[in-house]
C-alpha cells in the first residue's frame, strides 16, 4: 500500500502536468491562429504546389499551455519554485527573441547570441550543479567551465530545434520523442519536479503536433521552436541528464552541424539562393544536386530517391526514437555505474 | 528503410565516438598528464588537458563532417533520377 501511494507520489505530478499541458495548448491553438490570420501573420507552406497561407507565430498557444502547467508541477514541489523559476524565465527569454526575430528579423548572426540569454536565469538563480554524471566516468568537476557550457547549451539546443523545424510536424514531432527521453532519464535520476516539467512539455508538443502534422494547420514559428529547443536545454541542465540530452538531440544537432559545416557560417534559410530541396510535378521533395547548396538532415535523407513530405518527418521521427533509446542507455550507464 | 538505417549508422558512430571521447578526456587524459606534469604542477596539467581536449573535438567533429558528407555524395550520385524543378 506504501509501495502505491509512493508511485502515486513520483508518477501523479507529471501525468498531470502533461494532461494539462497538452489540454491548454490545445483548447488554445484555434483563438491563437485565428487571432494570426486575422492581423496578416501568416506565411507560405513552401513545400505544397499550391503554396497555402498558414497562420504562423502559434506555438505561442505552445509557451503559454507550458508555462500555465508549470504552476502545477510547483503546487507538487513547493520547495523546487526556484528551480521552476529559472526554467520559466529561461524558456520565455528564449521565446521572446522567436517572437522579435518573426516581427522584426534579428539576423543569423545575433540570434544565437540573443538565445545564449536564456541561460542567465539558470546562472543567475545558481540552480545548476557543476558536477556533471558521465557514463564509464562518474562525477566530473567543471566548476569554471560549466557556467560556459550552459551558454552554450541554452543556444545550441534552442537554434538546432529552431533548424529542423522546416516540414509539417517534424520539430514537434522530433522533440516530442526526445522529450520523451529526457522524461525518463530524469526519473532515473530521481529529479521528479524535472520529469514533471518535462512531461507538461511534452503535454504541449503532443498537443501541437496534432494541428502540425501534415497538412499543418498552424506554423510554431520561432517563438515556438526556440522556446522547445531552449526548454530541453534548460531541462537537462536543471535535470542533471546533460550528455543523455545531448543524444536526444542528435538529428537536430546533425541537421544544425550539416548546414553550418556546409555554408562555413550562421546562416538563415531565406538567404540562400541555392535550395536543398525541391518540389517535383507530383508533389513529392527531391534532394537538389547543386554542390552549393546547404546539406540537411532531410537533404541526406532524399538523397536515395524523392519523399512525400510526410515520409520525410517520419524518417526523422524514426531516427529520434532511435536517438531517444541511445539517450535512455547513456543514462542507464551514468546511473548503472 | 535503407535511408533510416544508413543515417542510424551515423548516429551510432557519433554516440559511440562521444562516450569514447569523453573517457578519453576526463579519465585517460588527466591520468597520463599528472605523470608527466609533476614536476610542472597542476596548471600545466589542466593547460595540456584542456588542449589535447580540444584537439580531440575538432578530430571527432571532422570524422563525423567526412563520414556524412562522403554518405550523401555517395548516396546522391548512386541514385541520379532527373528531377525538374518546379
Amino acid at each position: 500500500m506504501a509501495g502505491e501511494a509512493d508511485l502515486l507520489e513520483t508518477y501523479l505530478p507529471a501525468a498531470l502536468a502533461l494532461i494539462v499541458g497538452f489540454a491548454l495548448t490545445f483548447l488554445l491553438i484555434p483563438p491563437v491562429s485565428r487571432v494570426m490570420r486575422k492581423y496578416g501573420i501568416v506565411g507560405t507552406d513552401v513545400h505544397k504546389l499550391d503554396r497555402p497561407l498558414i497562420p504562423e507565430m502559434c506555438g505561442l498557444a505552445l509557451v503559454v499551455g507550458v508555462t500555465a502547467s508549470t504552476l502545477v508541477v510547483g503546487f507538487f514541489y513547493r520547495e523546487s519554485v526556484v528551480r521552476l523559476l529559472a526554467f520559466v524565465s529561461a524558456t520565455l527569454i528564449v521565446a521572446v527573441v522567436g517572437a522579435l526575430d518573426r516581427l522584426t528579423t534579428i539576423g543569423p548572426r545575433l540570434k544565437p547570441i540573443l538565445t545564449t540569454l536564456g541561460a542567465v536565469p539558470i546562472l543567475l538563480l545558481s540552480v545548476y550543479s557543476p558536477r556533471p554524471s558521465l557514463p564509464f566516468i562518474g562525477v566530473t568537476r567543471l566548476t569554471i567551465i560549466y557556467p560556459i557550457l550552459i551558454l552554450v547549451a541554452i543556444a545550441v539546443t534552442a537554434n538546432s530545434a529552431n533548424m529542423l523545424d522546416v516540414f509539417n510536424g517534424s520539430l514537434t514531432g522530433t522533440c516530442s520523442v526526445a522529450t520523451i527521453a529526457i522524461v525518463i532519464c530524469t526519473f532515473l535520476v530521481g529529479r521528479g519536479e524535472i520529469a514533471a516539467l518535462a512531461a507538461a512539455l511534452l503535454g504541449g508538443l503532443i498537443a501541437f503536433h496534432i494541428y502540425n502534422r501534415y497538412p499543418a494547420k498552424v506554423f510554431l514559428s520561432d517563438v515556438g521552436s526556440l522556446y522547445t529547443g531552449a526548454a530541453i536545454g534548460s531541462l537537462a541542465i536543471l535535470g542533471h541528464v546533460e550528455v543523455a540530452a545531448l543524444t536526444a538531440m542528435m538529428p537536430q544537432i546533425m541537421n544544425a552541424f550539416y548546414g553550418l559545416a556546409k555554408v562555413g557560417r550562421l546562416y538563415e534559410r531565406r538567404e540562400i539562393s541555392a535550395r536543398p530541396i525541391k518540389i517535383l510535378p507530383d508533389g513529392r521533395l527531391a534532394a537538389s544536386r547543386d554542390p552549393s547548396a546547404p546539406i540537411t538532415l532531410s537533404r541526406m535523407i532524399l538523397a536515395r530517391s524523392p519523399l512525400k513530405e510526410y515520409e520525410i518527418t517520419r524518417h526523422m521521427v524514426s531516427l529520434s526514437s532511435v536517438s531517444a533509446i541511445l539517450a535512455i542507455i547513456t543514462q542507464l550507464l551514468i546511473v548503472w555505474r | 528503410m535503407r535511408t533510416t538505417i544508413g543515417l542510424t549508422l551515423i548516429i551510432l558512430f557519433v554516440w559511440i565516438t562521444m562516450l569514447a571521447s569523453l573517457v578519453v578526456i576526463f579519465a585517460a587524459l588527466p591520468f597520463l598528464t599528472s605523470m608527466l606534469t609533476e614536476e610542472l604542477g597542476r596548471l600545466l596539467e589542466q593547460v595540456i588537458v584542456a588542449g589535447l581536449a580540444t584537439i580531440i573535438g575538432i578530430v571527432w567533429l571532422t570524422m563525423w563532417r567526412e563520414l556524412a558528407f562522403r554518405y550523401f555524395s555517395r548516396i546522391l550520385t548512386r541514385n541520379v533520377e532527373p528531377s525538374p524543378d518546379t
